[in-house]
């Protein structure tokens, strides 16, 4: 105890992260998270700006509403959407895990995978709609 | 002689004791999140083809603004305690974490303003 000197910049141990483990599928999808959260945090201006679009009258909305329908805004209209649902459904997995389920070796790697492999499904699906002009 | 005990030395560098109010509002916030999502995404996928007078009516009306108004609220307090979570895990300069800590408070509750705003606006105007 008498080492703990608050005052003094002292190199304190942090718990490792990234760069010393092996890779594997909870820890990819750990990452991604985290990524597609940060990537959702920097699109977030874009909801303001579409609904000034709106409040600013026919003109702006349909200059903002040619660029979000052009193929640069398609694509990044597609990227955040992928982003959403991977977050959505790597939400709804850490909400089954807080449960205390699912968290055994066999299960924690198909929820890992599943995360992955259902967010890119689910964002073609939901392409395929649009763009073949459903609904 | 200094009269300081050794508890007197380590106050302060402990846990915050907010924790458990962070992780509940970052859950509660994600619940929320989920069905708001689903519905205001099919919203917008019928009115993409919409011209401006539709889309600002069904913009305006209550069965979308209401939804948006608390799908903002929630994003906004969501994004800024992930954001926070981020910046504790890999900011560790005290001078550099208050500046991120406050800069994320201000971004991120910035965007939730400028969005309430003109959610308003186009509601009065609708």
């Amino acid at each position: 105890m008498a080492d703990a000197r608050p005052n003094r910049p002292t190199a304190r141990p942090l718990s490792p992260h990234l760069s010393i483990y092996r890779f594997t599928w909870t820890m990819a999808m750990s990452i991604v998270h985290r990524a597609t959260g940060m990537a959702l945090y920097a699109a977030t201006p874009l909801l303001a700006v579409w609904l000034w679009a709106v409040a600013a009258g026919a003109d702006t909305y349909d200059a903002f509403a040619g660029l979000a329908a052009s193929w640069f805004g398609i694509l990044v209209l597609i990227g955040l959407s992928w982003a959403l649902i991977h977050h959505a459904i790597g939400g709804v997995r850490h909400i089954v895990w807080d449960t205390g389920t699912g968290v055994d070796r066999a299960s924690r790697f198909l929820w890992a995978k599943a995360t992955l492999a259902g967010s890119v499904v689910l964002t073609a699906v939901f392409w395929l709609f649009i763009l073949a002009g459903g609904l | 002689m200094v009269a300081r005990t050794p508890f007197a030395r380590v106050r302060g560098l402990g846990a915050s004791g907010t924790g458990t109010r962070e992780y509940w509002l970052i859950k509660l916030t994600s619940v929320a999140l989920l069905p708001l999502t689903l519905y205001l995404a099919g919203a917008v996928i019928a009115l993409k083809n919409s011209a401006h007078a539709t889309v600002s009516a069904a913009l305006g009306a209550p069965y979308i603004a209401i939804p948006l108004f608390v799908f903002v609220m929630c994003n906004a307090v969501h994004m800024q305690l992930g954001m926070q979570n981020i910046i504790d895990d890999y900011v560790h300069t005290k001078g550099t974490k208050k500046l991120a800590v406050g800069a994320n408070i201000f971004f991120t509750y910035g965007c939730a303003a400028a969005a309430l705003y003109f959610i308003v606006m186009i509601g009065l105007r609708a």
